[in-house]
């Protein structure tokens, strides 16, 4: 079975693809810095980091449509914790509802909180995907490795990255396993089931965790892992670095 | 010849008490193919992981190229001996092809040049060459496991441990397996159930039952059914 849905589009070849991944996480995170700072009433504002996200979409060669589905996997996490802001906020009040004997009351400072919180959340995560879809996972470990992000996280998800496929495999093959041999239908007995297969998944991690453990230490791992580095910025890095660095620092400096 | 793997007397008891090798006495020479066989939970694969440290036992004695396997000696025998697992998904962990591949040897501390340079040969032997930026998941299993084993060989160990090598390939990709395996001049032990392999591999067949050397010699021992049912297989 295969899967590539985490850097699906990364082996893509554009100019954005190109350029040295430690340039691009930096940006990314510049940009990311500066839209958070941005006062929330600013909205000429964040429309000009949106144009230049559209723009960097455009150049990179990745389907609108998949930058942007991806980029709205966050909306729902924003709104289940922000949505109910606008009603707990004091100040001036934008509109008052009756519900039986409750008295709701949704304030425009709330709102504009609410607001300010979908924007800044939605345009960072259109970055992250655009700086994930365009550069290959292992490439973005070794540039955040060498941007100096500890070790340990780095581990983390590079064996996450590695083994997270073959977990998805095993959850489809017991899934098949169990479909093919239970008729029983009643819920509560599904609910056992399902218990049992999470179970069984945590029990075969483990146990392949150790034995990759094992192929470690056959290779001579004594604690750390070192990794070769392979970026060598180029003229067109830096241009890019120190251009996009200014147009935004100008968008958002700009009164 | 020189004696490169020397074992006396070595018994093992799993952590929850259940016996796994019982006094195994067994030499191995240099550029010796020797094919393990023998049922499951035989202790053959048990037998492997002691071979380069990585399971220790109190009872009984190992001595890999003149040296006692002693955690003093570990570094030094793990760069000589190269174990390769059954599961290819167990042996390549990195992100890429070619960081899996380079993972010994960086740990062995070459200079990134000499690493370059050897994963690349290395890989071009394996015909994967120009995929090392590859993720092991987008390989084939058979690529896979000719990647596991290039991940072991390009540390130029002087003995190759080998678990199943040909398990779950399909025809082609077992032929790749056992040419690419025969080309390898080193010593090798090789634990397998595929006994039409280890017969064209191996000079010496040790069979193993119940955590015992219950023989070694030729291998026209394969030929005799009834003797190998009687050995339990």
């Amino acid at each position: 079975m295969k899967h590539s849905f985490l850097d699906k589009y990364s082996d893509l070849g554009s100019i954005i693809h190109r350029l040295d991944p430690r340039v691009k996480v930096i940006v990314f995170f510049v940009l990311i810095l500066v839209i958070v700072s941005t006062p929330p009433q600013e909205l000429v504002k964040f429309s000009g980091y949106f144009l230049i996200l559209l723009i960097l979409v455009l150049l990179s060669r990745i389907p609108l449509s998949f930058v942007f589905l991806r980029s709205l996997v966050i909306i729902p996490f924003v709104l289940l914790t922000a949505i109910f802001i606008p009603f707990f906020k004091g100040g001036e009040v934008a509109g008052s509802y009756n519900f039986l004997t409750l008295n709701l009351t949704i304030s425009n400072k709330g709102l504009l909180i609410l607001q300010n919180i979908l924007i800044k959340s939605w345009l960072s995560v259109l970055s992250l995907t655009i700086l994930t879809s365009t550069t290959k996972f292992s490439s973005l470990l070794k540039a955040l490795e060498i941007l100096k992000i500890p070790r340990v996280l780095i581990l983390i998800a590079s064996f996450f990255y590695r083994y997270m496929f073959l977990l998805v495999d095993q959850i489809m093959k017991i899934k098949n396993a169990r479909d093919s041999r239970s008729f029983k239908k009643s819920p509560l007995y599904q609910l056992k089931i399902i218990g049992y297969m999470i179970g069984e998944l945590f029990i075969r991690t483990y146990d392949r965790a150790e034995r990759i453990y094992l192929a470690m230490l056959s290779r001579g791992f004594n604690g750390t892992i070192y990794t070769l580095e392979s970026f060598r910025i180029k003229g067109s890095d830096l241009f890019f670095l120190g251009s996009l660095a200014a147009i935004i620092f100008l968008i958002r400096l700009w009164r | 010849m020189d004696k490169v793997v020397e074992i006396r007397d070595l018994s093992y008891n799993y952590p929850d008490g259940t016996p796994a090798l019982n006094e195994v006495s067994l030499d191995v020479m240099e550029r010796e193919s020797i094919g393990i066989i023998g049922p499951n939970g035989a202790g053959k694969s048990t037998l492997l992981l002691h071979l380069n440290g990585i399971l220790q036992s109190k009872n009984g004695a190992i001595r890999i190229l003149d040296m006692p396997l002693t955690d003093t000696n570990l570094r030094k025998i793990r760069s000589k001996v190269c174990l390769v697992f059954q599961d290819p998904e167990d042996q390549l962990f990195m992100p890429t092809v070619f960081d899996d591949v380079a993972f010994g040897l960086v740990n062995l501390g070459y200079d990134a040049e000499t690493v370059r340079e050897k994963v690349e040969k290395i890989l071009e032997r394996v015909d994967l060459s120009g995929r090392g930026n590859r993720s092991a998941h987008h390989l084939s299993f058979g690529e896979k496991k000719l990647v596991s084993l290039a991940t072991a060989l390009v540390m130029e160990p002087e003995i190759l441990l080998l678990d199943e090598p040909t398990s779950n390939l399909d025809r082609k990709e077992r032929r790749e397996i056992m040419r690419f395996l025969e080309e390898i001049d080193k010593t090798k032990i090789i634990v397998s159930h595929d006994l039409e392999m280890v017969e064209q591999l191996c000079k010496r067949i040790v069979v193993m039952n119940r955590g015992k050397v219950i023989f070694s010699g030729g291998k026209e021992i394969l030929k005799d059914d009834e003797k190998l049912k009687g050995f339990g297989l």
